[in-house]
């Protein structure tokens, strides 16, 4: 028997929705859940398709199967994958349901909270209620978060970013860390570490959310001033609630990050996380041009993202693409087979100062050099981060 | 308690099933629903024994070394008994309905109370209900061609050797019967 991976309970904030004894005990059988497939259901598929989908395609076929396509034409048969995909899928929607419940209980008192900062950090919040959300985002309700990122419910409604908040920490089953962090941590950390004299004055976050990834640039550059973006209200008024009761000044503003109202040049480092694979074809090169027009000469962008299919073995890929049919993200597949150099080139930026790369996570060096508890799961790229960049 | 704003509880977009059968998905949903509230369960459970233990009205100890009396084990007996006759009720129905002699169709229950007339059994029999126009459509097709659903109360094998003359024979019975079921109502339309 495995042992449980620790259990990193997810730090209280103010904003954050409290939760009855019974509400928590459903989001950690969730986690539980969804953990248990991770180590003991998941790994499955590939004994199915090693020993029996593939010598069977290539009893027929005299070959391996190339593509993930002609892996998935196999595997949807097969029972053992049919089970793994209802139960993860099922477990996609307790966890909402489970995050939607104590939000639910009482809205107008939650929305109360988030209306009145308690302590003022210094941030601030610019709302566009002209902005229009993008088709890409009102097609699907993306990752299956009934209403998506941006329906509201009554006025001045951050009800999607309290569901959002906690749903974070189970989706990650708490291996982001305590604050849902570890994306903008570990840039941050692999910034300090392997550009330790770029000092970045302004940075942007673009498609924020409720700003797990901003706030550790804050405490990675404390000089500089930090300006998070994204198409959801619900998300800013949250973020922008969460970020002043943990101290940390952020100007969150509502603003498509395919044109936004910023001025050329005004930023040194323009980030995002797993924002991208969200979008759509032509909002990915609108978002890459933007990010070109408002880095100042020697800024930089990255974006933290799942590694791309390219060269990936087909199986892989074809369990990597799971999201892109069943938990609609249904940008996902074409966004990991956009060739990055030329996403780049287009956008205006030097194909030669063109970056990709695996990034230790942060949390998982910290978590390591503490103690040997941590187990690392597969989830998340197994510890790693994908980040893919420009300097400009 | 409960504020008047209700959620949205479907997120938008096409649901994907995974079996042939999109009902197996759904079993699979309910059982691990069910499997998150006996969890859920469970832990209160957890929190109460730990809170009692904590101001003393309890040991856990004493919980595992609870050896039940006779009268407990009866009174549990009996509870556990009329448990398991709500949840397999849908079993025992089938049983019932045979000692009953409730084994009509409930086609036959249609026709007779789609006829236009009241017509002697004899006259009724093998007839199709639907020759008045007012009948819906639906109907005849039904009594014709679905055998009965496996839940059916007639799906025994005490008929199933007359099963080809059963039509006619069933109908007859159907018009002549006395109890009508209550059971037979609230399955009126599936
Ligand atoms: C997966 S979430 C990002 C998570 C967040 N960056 C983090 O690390 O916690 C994607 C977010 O991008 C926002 N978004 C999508 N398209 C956008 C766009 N064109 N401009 C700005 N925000 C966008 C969505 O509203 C959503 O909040």
């Amino acid at each position: 028997m495995a042992k449980p991976l620790a259990v990193h309970a997810q730090a209280e904030h103010r904003a954050l929705p409290p939760v009855t004894h019974d509400e928590f005990a459903r989001q950690e059988f969730v986690r539980a859940f969804k953990e248990h497939l991770v180590k003991h259901v998941h790994g499955g598929n590939r004994a199915v398709y090693e020993r029996k989908v593939k010598p069977a395609f290539e009893r027929s076929h005299k070959r391996a199967p190339k593509t993930r396509f002609e892996v998935r034409d196999q595997m949807v048969h097969e029972p053992y994958y049919q089970m793994f995909s209802t139960l993860l899928r099922t477990s996609q929607e307790m966890m909402w349901s489970s995050c939607q419940k104590p939000v639910e209980r009482d809205l107008p008192a939650l929305n109360e909270v988030i209306a009145q900062p308690p302590r003022k950090a210094g941030g601030s919040l610019r709302l566009n209620p002209a902005l229009e959300i993008p088709r890409y985002h009102t097609a699907v309700d993306i990752h299956c978060q009934p209403g998506g990122y941006h329906v509201e419910y009554m006025p001045g409604d951050a009800s999607a970013g309290m569901v959002y908040d906690r749903a974070v920490h189970v989706y990650a089953m708490g291996q982001m860390g305590p604050y849902n962090n570890d994306m903008g941590a570990s840039i941050a950390m692999w910034l300090q570490r392997h550009h330790p004299d770029f000092k970045p004055q302004r940075i942007l976050d673009l498609g924020c959310s409720v700003g797990h990834s901003t706030l550790p640039y804050a405490e990675a550059f404390p000089d500089a001033e930090i300006h998070a973006i994204d198409v959801a209200a619900p998300m800013l008024r949250y973020a922008h609630a969460r970020a002043e009761d943990l101290g940390v000044a952020v100007h969150y503003s509502q603003q498509n990050a395919e044109h936004t109202d910023f001025e050329d040049g005004s930023f040194d480092l323009i980030v995002s996380h797993i924002l991208l694979h969200e979008t759509a074809e032509r909002a990915i090169h609108n978002i890459v041009r933007e990010c070109h027009r408002l880095l100042r000469k020697g800024g930089m962008m990255i974006h933290a993202e799942t590694p791309p299919y390219k060269g990936m073995d087909p199986f892989d890929a074809f369990l990597l693409d799971w999201d892109t049919r069943n938990n609609n993200e249904p940008f996902w597949a074409r966004s990991h087979e956009i060739d990055l150099k030329t996403l780049s080139k287009k956008g205006g930026f030097d194909p030669a100062l063109e970056f990709e790369d695996l990034i230790p996570s942060a949390f998982q060096v910290a978590q390591a050099s503490r103690s040997q508890k941590f187990q690392g799961g597969d989830f998340g790229g197994g510890g790693l981060w994908f980040i893919y960049g420009n300097r400009k | 308690m409960s504020s008047a704003i209700k959620l949205k509880r479907r997120a938008r977009g096409e649901r994907p099933y995974f079996f042939a059968d999109p009902n197996v998905d759904k079993v699979i949903a309910m059982v691990m629903g069910l499997a998150g509230e006996v969890a859920v369960m469970r832990d209160r459970l957890d929190t109460l024994e730990r809170l009692l233990e904590r101001t003393g009205a309890l040991q856990r100890a004493d919980i595992d070394a609870f050896r039940p009396d006779a009268e407990v084990v009866a009174d549990r007996s009996a509870w556990r008994e009329a448990f398991l006759g709500e949840v397999l009720r849908i079993v025992e129905i089938e049983v019932e309905a045979l000692a009953n002699g409730d084994q009509d169709r409930y086609d036959n229950a249609i026709a007779l109370v789609e006829q236009r007339d009241v017509t002697p059994p004899s006259r009724a029999a093998g007839k199709n209900p639907a020759r008045g126009k007012k009948v819906a459509p639906k109907a005849p097709a039904r009594a014709v061609r679905k055998p009965a659903a496996s839940t059916k109360v007639n799906k025994a094998p005490a008929s199933g050797a007359k099963k080809p003359a059963t039509r006619s024979a069933t109908k007859k019975q159907a018009v002549v019967r006395r109890q009508p079921k209550p059971v037979a109502k609230k399955r009126a339309r599936r």
